[in-house]
């Protein structure tokens, strides 16, 4: 039976993604009314709420719906949906790697994503091949480091964090030198798409990848019993009766499937899948039924907060988002690796 | 399916089991059905394993280090495929069956091994349920109730709350036995259950896995390294050398003190304790280690291994008088051993 305390602890845990919903749209609302253009935050609530009630009578001026309904609205949809992807990812491949140092990069999907980026950019393809490129070589690239950990039939977890650095080394060289030959203009592109950024945002990208995501964190969620006692070590996994392989390779292919996707959006945003998972297992602890929901709400925050800096700190220009989060995510990634809390003994 | 599950499990059988990592199934040695060359030449880590173990009964499995115990124990579940030889639970190959079905039958304690997150210990103990949940994995009432019961029989109630991260070895080995017994097994594997238990802890856990057995008629498959331990809750003993069996029998027709000089080059005394143990063995023998074999002793060992074909039968007849000679001892000495039994491991050995 659930004890007084254990009921307790699930209010607590509810309670905390309460809050985190509550937050989001929070921080969603006020990013909405923030930004280059001269539209206010009081402008921007009689905009929706004229939308959502359909009342004329709050219907601003043209110029103004724009900014919020066709400038802003998708952006911000955009990075809530691609900090849920990287940070519910990360999550998963700490709990299937029992590993608290994994993250989507470790096993080479950005690395794979900026090669196919960078070669579409110098072979001079057109604008719209690169996030296709990059999705398909960051999917690439997790297979090729799973096959190249596979021994026999079994992939110990050393060998695959192993190969996913080799293969991430190897990518990361060949986009280097992608960047030697390249002309300045190119290089500009390639080192705009390398720190990555959510400012090409409209519907339609939204609508590419929005699907693709929500999906694919509910299949993550959906094996958070797995990684949960997958955490315990892959031995004692099998003896309590889980498909250790099946398990591992289908939550490889999600992650890839949905960090694949925000990475071809918005190139390469570090750090969220490292530091978010840890932030919620802070706050929820490590079972991963909660873990997971309160990851994605994390990350979406996250994201959508550092990206609304990224707009306005230097506007009208902007800051490339991967700058803002490894210089808000190496500071808390040397406190994790003092402090230890939270994260038991590696 | 439902008949086979609800029907209990009788015993559980191991025929010529052998496994190595760097074998190919099918590429062993073609004269017949056993290798006669040294097990580790051909890459096998264990070979030529049979076992049998009923409802009700504990098989210790001892041996020095390295002798291929804890891979032993791996292939009775399947944790690694066998390259050769059967293991049955039940008159079912466990080769055909999926590692949930197995989860549901065979419950295991590992050694310890590291701890990565902080999990509470009432989140471990629930794991256990995992291989009966179904689709949608939510705990019902009677999961519940089972979780319960295991952690009270364990004594991991008083741990319910504590985060995994923080438990001592003796702590952790409870809540990992409280999650073996939560799966509801018919088996169980234990690998030196023991090794981070006082002697009060020891004896604890060892008699509440004897009761377990006894009463719920579970199969107990156990690696031990103190063979006072081994001879005193065994049923049977299986002493393992070099990934082949070197006895397996009633613990005193294995644990003499010919059989332990030859496999762990260890001189022991063995007595006899009349201490009151409070389980009906008046007298039980008592092991102590007295010193490692002499030099020129080993090497007549290793010498006697290299001509082991030609010394073979000499040495089978030799130690099989001393093997009858010690076992009328503890016969005499122990009168209720019926001699019944005695001549049904004989013939099984």
């Amino acid at each position: 039976m659930r004890t007084k305390r254990e009921s307790r602890c699930q209010w607590k845990q509810g309670g905390i993604l309460g809050l985190l919903l509550l937050l989001m749209g929070i921080v969603a609302m006020l990013s909405l009314g923030i930004g280059a253009g001269q539209v206010g935050i009081a402008e921007t609530i009689r905009a929706v709420l004229g939308h959502v009630f359909g009342l004329a009578s709050l219907k601003q001026s043209h110029m103004t719906e724009a900014i919020i309904f066709e400038v802003r609205f998708p952006r911000i949809i955009l990075s809530l949906l691609v900090g849920s992807a990287l940070s519910v990812s990360g999550c998963a491949m700490q709990g299937l790697f029992k590993n608290p140092m994994a993250s989507p990069s470790i096993c080479g999907v950005s690395s794979g994503a900026a090669f196919g980026a960078a070669m579409v950019i110098v072979a001079g393809g057109s604008v719209s091949m690169i996030p296709l490129s990059a999705f398909l070589f960051s999917t690439l690239t997790v297979f090729l480091v799973y096959y190249i950990a596979r021994i026999k039939g079994r992939v110990p977890v050393g060998t695959l964090l192993l190969s996913g650095m080799a293969v991430s080394l190897f990518f990361s060289s060949l986009t280097s030198f992608m960047q030697y030959l390249s002309r300045e203009e190119e290089l500009r592109e390639i080192v705009f798409w390398l720190m990555g950024g959510l400012w090409t945002a409209n519907w339609e990208k939204v609508w590419q990848v929005a699907f693709l995501i929500i999906l694919g964190n509910l299949a993550i969620f959906f094996f958070a019993g797995e990684l949960n006692i997958l955490s315990m070590g892959e031995d004692q996994a099998k003896d309590l009766g889980v498909n250790v392989e099946f398990s591992r390779k289908m939550v490889l292919v999600l992650t890839a499937l949905v960090t694949g996707s925000s990475v071809a959006m918005c190139g390469i945003i570090g750090f969220v899948g490292l530091i978010i998972p840890h932030l919620s297992r802070m706050l929820v602890g490590p079972d991963h039924k909660v873990l997971i929901p309160a990851s994605a709400l994390a990350g979406a925050i996250f994201l959508c907060a550092t990206d609304t800096l990224a707009r306005t700190l230097i506007a009208p220009s902007e800051i490339p988002i991967g700058i803002i989060t490894s210089l808000c995510g190496v500071p808390f990634f040397i406190f994790l690796l003092r402090s230890r809390k939270g994260m038991g003994d590696f | 399916m439902e008949l086979r599950e609800l029907r209990e499990l009788r015993e559980l059988k191991v025929v010529d089991l052998e496994f190595g990592y760097h074998y190919q199934r099918g590429s062993r040695c073609q004269s017949g059905s056993r290798c006669q060359r040294d097990p580790r030449e051909s890459g096998l880590l264990i070979s030529g394993i049979g076992l049998r173990v009923s409802a009700g009964e504990i098989l210790v499995i001892i041996g020095p280090n390295g002798a291929g115990k804890t891979t032993l124990l791996k292939c009775l579940n399947k944790k690694l495929s066998p390259t050769g030889g059967v293991v049955y639970l039940d008159g079912q190959d466990i080769a055909n069956l999926k590692q949930k079905d197995i989860a549901r039958k065979v419950g295991v304690i590992p050694q310890i091994s590291h701890v990565s997150f902080p999990f509470r210990v009432i989140d471990v103990v629930r794991m256990g349920r995992y291989p009966h949940q179904g689709f949608w994995k939510e705990l019902n009432q009677e999961d519940h109730r089972i979780v319960d019961q295991a952690m009270k029989i364990t004594g991991a109630e008083t741990l319910r709350e504590r985060l995994i991260t923080e438990l001592s070895g003796g702590e952790y080995q409870r809540m990992i036995f409280a999650r073996a017994l939560a799966q509801d097994p018919k088996v169980l594997l234990m690998d030196e259950p023991t090794l981070h238990l006082d002697l009060s802890h020891q004896l604890g856990l060892l008699d509440l896995i004897r009761d377990l057995v006894r009463e719920k008629g579970l199969i107990a498959v156990i690696i031990l390294h103190d063979l006072n331990m081994a001879f005193r809750y065994s049923d049977q003993i299986l002493l393992l050398n070099q990934g082949r069996i070197y006895r397996y029998g009633p613990s005193e027709e294995v644990i003499t003190k010919e059989n332990i000089r030859q496999v762990y080059q260890v001189e022991v005394e063995i007595y006899e304790s009349h201490a009151d143990s409070g389980n009906g063995n008046g007298v039980r023998p008592c092991i102590t280690p007295v010193r490692v074999s002499r030099l020129e002793d080993q090497q007549e060992n290793q010498g006697e291994n290299q001509e082991e074909t030609q010394r073979d039968v000499k040495r089978d007849i030799k130690e099989k008088n001393q093997r009858e000679r010690q076992r009328e001892k503890m016969l005499s000495l122990s009168g209720d051993l019926p001699a019944g039994q005695s001549q049904k491991y004989g013939e099984r050995a």
